[in-house]
C-alpha cells in the first residue's frame, strides 16, 4: 500500500460528508417524483454540474484511459463527435424538449403515452437489460482504479468492489435523486481539480515528448490516425455519430433534463455541458497514453506494463505527491459514487415503473392514464419508492457477481456501447421517429424494439462462442462496429415498415406540442 | 508516418482547446451552481420538500 495516512484521511472525510448529506436529503423525499427526478426543481447550472458528473464517472475515466493505453491519440475523435452532437441537441432540442414537455419520469413512460402499455413493458424490459449489462463492468473498473492507485495486491479487487458498492447503495437508498445531485456536485468540483493536477504532474514527470515518442515507437501511425486504426475507421465514425444523437435517451443522462424546471432549461443544459465533452474524453485518454509511456520507461518497476486496465491508476499513485493523491482518490471515489447512484436509481426506476408496475396494472386491468401522483394504475407512489429501493439492492448484488466473473470480448469502452445499443437501436424508431413522425404506431414500435435489440445481443452471444459461428459471419464477431451500426439501421427501418403496413388496423396516436416552450 | 504527424499536431491542438473549455466551463458552472445547491439544501433542512417551485413544461 503506497497511500499516506493523510491521503486516506481526505477520502474518509469526503465519504463521511456525503453520508451526512444523504441523511439530510432523506427528509426531503415526499413522493416518487421527488425520489426519481428531484421534484423537477433543478436549475440550469446545478443540472449541468450533475449531468457532467454522471457522464464523467470513474468508470468513464477508466475505459477512456484503457482506450488511450491501447490506441494512443486515435480515440480523441470520440470527444469531438460527442461535443458536436450535444451542440446540435442543445440548439434544436432534439428529443429532449419534447420528452420534457410530456412530463415523463422515465423514457419508456413515453411508450405508454404514444403507443401502448405492452410497448412500455417491452421497452422497459430491454432498457433494463441493456442498462444492467452496460453497468456490469462499472464496479470492477472502479475497484481496479483503487487497487492500482493504492498499490494493493490484485487479489483484493473483488473485496474493494463489494465495499465500495455497499457505501453507494446505502447512500442511494437514503435520498434518491436528491442524494445524487449532492454527490454529483461534490464530484464535479473534486474531479476537475484532480484532472488538472493529474495532467500537470503527468506533463512535468513524464512529459509530452516522451509520451508521443513512446506511443509512436511501439504502436506506429495508427496511434494517431483514427481512420487507419482498425478499432475505429469510417464505419465506427458513422455508428458513433448516429448513437451519440440517439444516445440522449439513455435514462441516467435523460433523467437530468427530465428533472429540470421546463423544456427550455432542459435544452440549455445540453448546450452548456457540450463545452466539457471533448475534455471529458480527451483528458483520461491522454492519461492512458501517458500510462503506456510510463510503463515503458527504463526506470519502470511495476507489474502492469501490458495491462491497460491498471496502468493508469498505478502511474497516478506513483507520481502524485501526498495530499494531491488523497484529493484525486476522493475525487475518483466521488465519481464512482455519483455514477453508481445515478445509474442504480435510473435502472431500478425503470424496472419498477416500466416493468413491475405495468405488469401489476395489466393484471388489475386499470386504465392507461397517469394519476396526479405520477403513477399509471399499477403500484402506488409509496410502493414504487419501496420497490425502487429493493431493486437497488438486487442490482448491486448482480453487479458484484457480474464484475467478478465476466470479461468483455473487446475493450470496456466498446462493451459499454454494444450493450447500450441493445436499447438505443430500438429508440431510433420508437423515440426518434415516434416524436417526429406522425405515422409511428404500436406495431412499428414492437418491430423497432425487437429488430434493434437483435444485432448487439447476437454479437455478445456469438463473441462468447466464436468457434460455433460460420466463417461467412465471422466479421460480425471480430468487430462490434458493424453489428452495432446495422442494428441502429434495423431499429429505424422496423418502425417505418411496421407502421406503414398497419396504419389502418393500428392508427397512430397524435401528440400535441403546440404549447411547448 | 508523415501523415501521422499531421494527426498529432491536430490532436495537440484539440487537447489544449478541450482542456481550456473544460476547466473554464466547470469553473463558471461550479460558481453559479453552488448557489442553487445551497438553496436546495436550505429548503431540505427547512423541511419544505421539493415541489414548491414546480412548473410545467
Amino acid at each position: 500500500m503506497q497511500l499516506h495516512w493523510f491521503d486516506l484521511l481526505i477520502v474518509l472525510v469526503y465519504v463521511g460528508g456525503t453520508i451526512l448529506a444523504g441523511t439530510v436529503a432523506r427528509s426531503a423525499i415526499r413522493g416518487i417524483s421527488d425520489f426519481l427526478v428531484a421534484g423537477r426543481t433543478l436549475k440550469t447550472h446545478l443540472a449541468v454540474a450533475t449531468m457532467v458528473s454522471t457522464g464523467l464517472g470513474l468508470v468513464t475515466v477508466m475505459y477512456f484511459a484503457e482506450e488511450g493505453f491501447k490506441n494512443g491519440f486515435a480515440p480523441f475523435l470520440v470527444g469531438i463527435i460527442a461535443m458536436a452532437t450535444q451542440i446540435v441537441i442543445g440548439k434544436t432540442g432534439f428529443i429532449v424538449s419534447r420528452l420534457r414537455h410530456l412530463q415523463v419520469m422515465t423514457v419508456p413512460e413515453f411508450y405508454e403515452i404514444k403507443y401502448s402499455r405492452g410497448v412500455r413493458l417491452l421497452g422497459g424490459s430491454l432498457l433494463a437489460l441493456a442498462g444492467t449489462l452496460n453497468m456490469g463492468l462499472f464496479p470492477i473498473l472502479g475497484s481496479r482504479f483503487v487497487v492500482g492507485f493504492t498499490g494493493l495486491p490484485q487479489e483484493y479487487v473483488n473485496y474493494v468492489m463489494v465495499a465500495m458498492l455497499i457505501v453507494v447503495v446505502v447512500y442511494t437508498l437514503m435520498g434518491g435523486m436528491v442524494s445524487v445531485v449532492i454527490t454529483d456536485f461534490a464530484q464535479f468540483v473534486l474531479l476537475t481539480a484532480g484532472f488538472l493536477f493529474g495532467t500537470i504532474f503527468i506533463l512535468t514527470e513524464i512529459g509530452w515528448e516522451t509520451i508521443v515518442t513512446t506511443v509512436s515507437a511501439h504502436k506506429g501511425a495508427i496511434a494517431f490516425d483514427t481512420i487507419a486504426n482498425p478499432d475505429y475507421g469510417w464505419i465506427w465514425i458513422g455508428y458513433f455519430v448516429f448513437v451519440s444523437m440517439i444516445g440522449v435517451v439513455w435514462q441516467p443522462e435523460m433523467s437530468r433534463p427530465l428533472s429540470t424546471e421546463n423544456s427550455f432549461v432542459a435544452r440549455r443544459i445540453f448546450l452548456i455541458q457540450s463545452l466539457t465533452a471533448v475534455g471529458r474524453a480527451v483528458v483520461p485518454m491522454f492519461w492512458g497514453a501517458a500510462a503506456f509511456a510510463f510503463t515503458h520507461l527504463p526506470s519502470y518497476t511495476g507489474s502492469y506494463a501490458d495491462d491497460g486496465r491498471y496502468a493508469m491508476p498505478e502511474m497516478l499513485g506513483q507520481i502524485l505527491p501526498i495530499g494531491l493523491a488523497g484529493l484525486l482518490l476522493a475525487g475518483m471515489f466521488a465519481a464512482f459514487m455519483s455514477t453508481h447512484d445515478s445509474y442504480l436509481l435510473a435502472w431500478s426506476g425503470v424496472i419498477v415503473r416500466d416493468v413491475i408496475s405495468p405488469i401489476k396494472a395489466m393484471l388489475s386491468s386499470s386504465a392507461q392514464q397517469r394519476g396526479a401522483d405520477g403513477t399509471w394504475g399499477g403500484l402506488s407512489s409509496e410502493r414504487e419508492i419501496y420497490w425502487t429501493r429493493a431493486i437497488v439492492i438486487i442490482l448491486a448484488a448482480f453487479l458484484a457477481i457480474f464484475g467478478a466473473f465476466y470479461t468483455p470480448p473487446e475493450t470496456s469502452f466498446k462493451f459499454m456501447y454494444v450493450t447500450g445499443t441493445i436499447y438505443f437501436a430500438g429508440c431510433v424508431g420508437t423515440i426518434g421517429l415516434g416524436l417526429y413522425w406522425r405515422k409511428a404506431n404500436t406495431v412499428g414500435a414492437y418491430c423497432a424494439l425487437l429488430l434493434g435489440a437483435l444485432g448487439p445481443i447476437n454479437f455478445l452471444v456469438m463473441a462468447e462462442m466464436p468457434e460455433t459461428v460460420p466463417q461467412s459471419l465471422q466479421f460480425l464477431v471480430e468487430n462490434s462496429n458493424i453489428a452495432a451500426l446495422c442494428s441502429l439501421v434495423l431499429g429505424g427501418l422496423g418502425m417505418i415498415v411496421g407502421s406503414l403496413l398497419t396504419q389502418r388496423s393500428h392508427p397512430a396516436r397524435p401528440l400535441d406540442f403546440s404549447d411547448m416552450k | 508516418m508523415e501523415e501521422a504527424w499531421g494527426w498529432l499536431s491536430f490532436w495537440k491542438f484539440v487537447f489544449i482547446v478541450a482542456s481550456l473549455l473544460f476547466y473554464g466551463t466547470v469553473t463558471v458552472v461550479a460558481l453559479k451552481g453552488a448557489g442553487d445547491l445551497v438553496q436546495m439544501i436550505r429548503d431540505m433542512i427547512g423541511h419544505r420538500g421539493l415541489n414548491h417551485g414546480e412548473s410545467n413544461g
